[in-house]
């Protein structure tokens, strides 16, 4: 996806985490948090040129949505464009240190998705803080590379 | 997960989507999966078919025979829950246009997807 429309989603999902509780809604509250963190992500990689910004979408590594004559959208096999989750697929080459920064604190959050999405373990306040802190890191890199690429 | 948590958990996403306005399509589409796969998880369990340790996570990531077995008991309940998936890339991870609409259509699959799993049990 280009790059306008990570940074245009991140923009609007870091808004509405900040609308929810994040212990009483915190299925919603975690999943915004990861979802905006990978709309970052994608949109560094963009910026930092390690993957195409063309305007197919991800689905399973490999698979993207691809527009269609018609107007339609279809299953394509596509090259490195947006990752669904840090890792899958990974990327290859040379990562520069703020994005492999950026996956890092993608990956503190993420850890907490099955346990506490899938599994029934409960939320505490301690992992509330964890997933900000590392949010905040997301954000500092995402400002890091769209800083870089208006100089 | 038993049952019973799967709907305390679901309903709780239910719940949360008060917060979101027309212009959150992503995560009212987002609840509309993760909640409706906690109802699905929790109608599997009761009909006896799945058990607690074999919840779904995504349909498109089940074996073809798998999903085949558990359609055999609730067909519609899984087709719901399929055209919510399908509109995650197009309108979560894409930008394709119409991203209000397509959350409105998940939302009602998913009180779908909720009134068969309530009669599940």
């Amino acid at each position: 996806m280009q790059i306008p429309s990570h940074l245009d989603k991140f923009r609007r999902l870091s808004a509405l985490r900040q609308r929810f509780d994040p212990l009483a809604d915190f299925e919603l509250w975690f999943w915004t948090t990861l979802t905006a963190g990978t709309n970052a992500l994608n949109a560094s990689h963009h910026l930092a040129k390690l993957t195409s910004d063309e305007s197919v979408f991800s689905t399973i590594p490999g698979v993207h949505m691809v527009r269609q004559a018609d107007g339609s959208y279809a299953r394509a096999l596509r090259g490195p464009g947006d990752v669904s989750h840090v890792g899958w697929p990974p990327i290859e080459g040379d990562v520069p240190a703020p994005i492999r920064a950026l996956e890092h604190a993608l990956e503190a959050i993420e850890r907490y998705r099955d346990p506490c999405i899938r599994e029934g373990c409960a939320p505490t306040p301690e992992i509330v803080r964890e997933c900000d802190q590392a949010f905040a890191e997301v954000a500092s890199v995402l400002h890091h590379y769209c800083e870089g690429s208006q100089r | 997960m038993n049952p019973e948590s799967h709907r305390q958990v679901a309903e709780r996403i239910e719940r949360s989507l008060a917060v979101c306005g027309e212009d959150d399509w992503e995560m009212r589409i987002e609840a509309a999966m993760l909640a409706g796969t906690h109802w699905a998880n929790h109608a599997l369990h009761r009909h006896g078919i799945s058990a607690y340790e074999e919840d779904i996570v995504h349909t498109g990531m089940l074996v073809v025979n798998t999903l085949r077995k558990y359609s055999i008991v609730e067909p519609e309940l899984l087709r719901a829950l399929e055209e919510i998936e399908e509109l995650r890339p197009l309108f979560v991870r894409g930008d394709v246009d119409g991203g209000q609409a397509a959350a409105q259509r998940a939302l009602a699959l998913l009180r779908q997807i909720g009134e068969r799993a309530r009669r599940a049990g």
